[in-house]
């Protein structure tokens, strides 16, 4: 049960990953060649297990700690001003 | 060559100048050719020696890795030292803190050399995926090194550093280790903190030791092991003396030999090799066990859908807005979609779409549901076998060293490489590979053993063992130059 292009084209949109038609076709053959190999885990029963007791992970109380170096990571961003990264705009659909 | 504990007594001492030893490391890096690092430190790590000597000269205590030039994956991340965890999409990112590993062993006295190579991300069996080139093997550099932590064990190997940090998710500190002739120790998940490591698979990926030695792995895990209050997925168990335990008599222990690591795939060099080494094991004094592991198929098949689905989210923030290279373009979604395209590798492309695929509504129940099933499965089996054995002995991988570019045609014949490594992230065990001999053609072989949770100590403690009995401690590629 491979994958379609459009279905990798689909994909990569979601994932934010613009593809060339090269990899495109490529990663349509690979990914169906994996895909195939994992539904392996599909011929495993479902069997009631003794179900594990859900780790709760331990969480810590919900206070504020503030974290010293704040401006480093602003400074770290591949554009900023006045302490703000700069993106481009979100709404760029706009005229 | 000396172990850590006999290096760090000798600089405290004053018998060996932390300089000269360090000196010694940097000249071995200068005149690597086999890629094994991204980014090397020279001066900083000299200067940080000079610091030790003078800290000696004043009678101040030093810790237990004092003066030992190390190097760390650049999937782990280094204050003020740049981290591109093998990926172009950080060529420029410089972390403002330190994993906790990182914290610890440089206060436990480490000198850091510098950031070794990596598959992009983690992901990778060879070394081959990593954006600055694969790390060659300097057994015989026409091969690989494996993956992902390549340079980390390629750099152990060629005398570049002492000891070095690598991550395992799926068999990358382990399979590395055993294809460059080293040791390679994964803890129980929950053993090492995580903060500080790009996450790849956030319910697999542990940070271990990559070292000569069995000793060095003990004390380096010594180090490094224990809660961590910013890893919430940490363990609050206690941590074991590990360099104690190693000298422990081991008659009677029960090693477990499961055929299921012994089946179509293995090259026969490997076979021989590790039930040489069984036999070996038994002649100490344990006894050795047939197991069963019934749904050890299965694992890699629940990998190739558990990690994925985990990298298709924690990649999400490579997106080119806080950190790292981010491509000039029109559009917001331009942004996002062409500093992925252009600066994410191959694989780390495939995994992100697998995951989106297996986690995509129509597809979820079928595969990433059953996913998890199989882990809870295989993870009740190695509780079953666990019953009956104390630790479990098999090949790391299926082959030895294979040739650079014999694998990346195809993903999926690189993805089997992990065969036997994989199932013991998914059970979330302790497992570590240490040489077991050399092929025909002079490659290394690694021996995998692996335990129940938290039983590190037993693992280290039967690892020692084998190691003293045998003869492969202490070789080194051709070309190698060690003083220490």
């Amino acid at each position: 049960m491979g994958l379609t292009e459009k279905e990798v084209e689909h994909l990569a949109g979601l994932a934010r990953l613009k593809l060339t038609p090269g990899e495109r076709q490529m990663f349509t053959s690979q990914l169906s060649e994996v895909v195939e190999y994992v539904a392996k885990v599909q011929s495993l029963n479902d069997k009631v297990l003794e179900q594990e007791a859900a780790a709760s992970a331990e969480l810590r109380p919900d206070e504020v700690k503030v974290w010293p170096q704040a401006d480093e990571l602003v400074e770290l961003a591949p554009g900023q001003r006045e302490n703000l990264i700069t993106v481009p705009e979100v709404f760029s659909d706009r005229e | 060559m000396l172990t850590i504990r006999e290096l760090t007594s000798k600089i405290v001492s004053g018998e060996l100048k932390a300089t000269a030893v360090v000196e010694q490391y940097l000249k071995e890096l200068a005149r690597s050719k086999i890629n094994s690092f991204i980014t090397t430190i020279p001066e900083e790590a000299l200067a940080q020696a000079k610091n030790i000597d003078a800290k000696i000269s004043k009678g101040e205590s030093l810790g237990a890795l004092a003066g030992v030039p190390l190097a760390v994956k650049d999937i782990i991340v280094t204050r003020g030292l740049r981290s591109t965890g093998g990926s172009k999409i950080l060529d420029t990112y410089v972390p403002p803190y330190d994993a906790t590993v990182v914290e610890k062993v440089r206060k436990a006295g480490a000198i850091i050399v510098g950031k070794t190579n990596c598959d992009e991300f983690a992901m990778g069996s060879s070394g081959e995926n990593s954006g600055y080139g694969p790390t060659q093997n300097p057994w015989q550099t026409t091969c690989v090194t494996g993956g992902s932590s390549s340079g980390s064990a390629a750099a152990v190997a060629a005398g570049e550093c002492l000891a070095a940090l690598g991550t395992d998710t799926g068999g990358s500190i382990r399979q590395p280790a055993a294809f460059c002739g080293v040791v390679g120790l994964k803890p129980t998940y929950g053993r090492v903190s995580r903060y500080g490591l790009m996450a790849m698979t956030s319910s697999l990926d542990q940070a271990g030791p990559i070292t000569r030695n069995v000793e060095d792995a003990a004390l380096i895990l010594q180090v490094i092991a224990g809660h961590d209050a910013r890893d919430a997925t940490s363990s609050p168990a206690t941590v074991p003396d590990y360099p104690a335990a190693l000298k422990q008599d081991i008659k009677g222990l029960r090693v477990g030999v499961a055929k299921e690591f012994f089946a179509e795939g293995l090259a026969p060099e490997v076979k021989d090799l590790v039930e040489q080494a069984i036999d070996k094991i038994r002649s100490l004094g344990a006894s050795v066990v047939e197991v069963s592991l019934p749904t050890l198929a299965y694992a890699l098949a629940a990998y190739y859908v558990i990690c994925p689905s985990e990298v298709s989210a924690n990649l999400a923030r490579y997106d080119g807005i806080r950190f790292g290279v981010r491509e000039k373009t029109k559009t917001l979604f331009e942004l996002y979609s062409e500093t992925r395209g252009r600066l994410l590798g191959p694989e780390v492309k495939r995994r992100i779409m697998l995951g989106t695929y297996v986690l995509s509504a129509g597809y979820y129940e079928a595969y990433y549901r059953q996913a998890q099933l199989a882990r809870q499965i295989i993870k009740s089996d190695f509780k079953q076998v666990f019953d009956k054995v104390e630790v479990l002995a098999a090949p790391t991988t299926p082959t030895p060293a294979f040739a650079l570019g014999s694998k990346t045609a195809d993903p999926l014949t690189m993805y089997l490489a992990d065969v036997y490594t994989v199932p013991v992230n998914i059970a979330g065990l302790p497992a570590l590979s240490l040489p077991c001999g050399f092929t025909a053609s002079a490659l290394p072989v690694g021996l995998q053993l692996i335990g129940p949770a938290w039983s590190e100590a037993r693992l280290l403690q039967l690892a020692y063992h084998y190691e003293q009995a045998e003869s492969w401690l202490g070789r080194f590629p051709a070309g190698v130059n060690l003083l220490y």
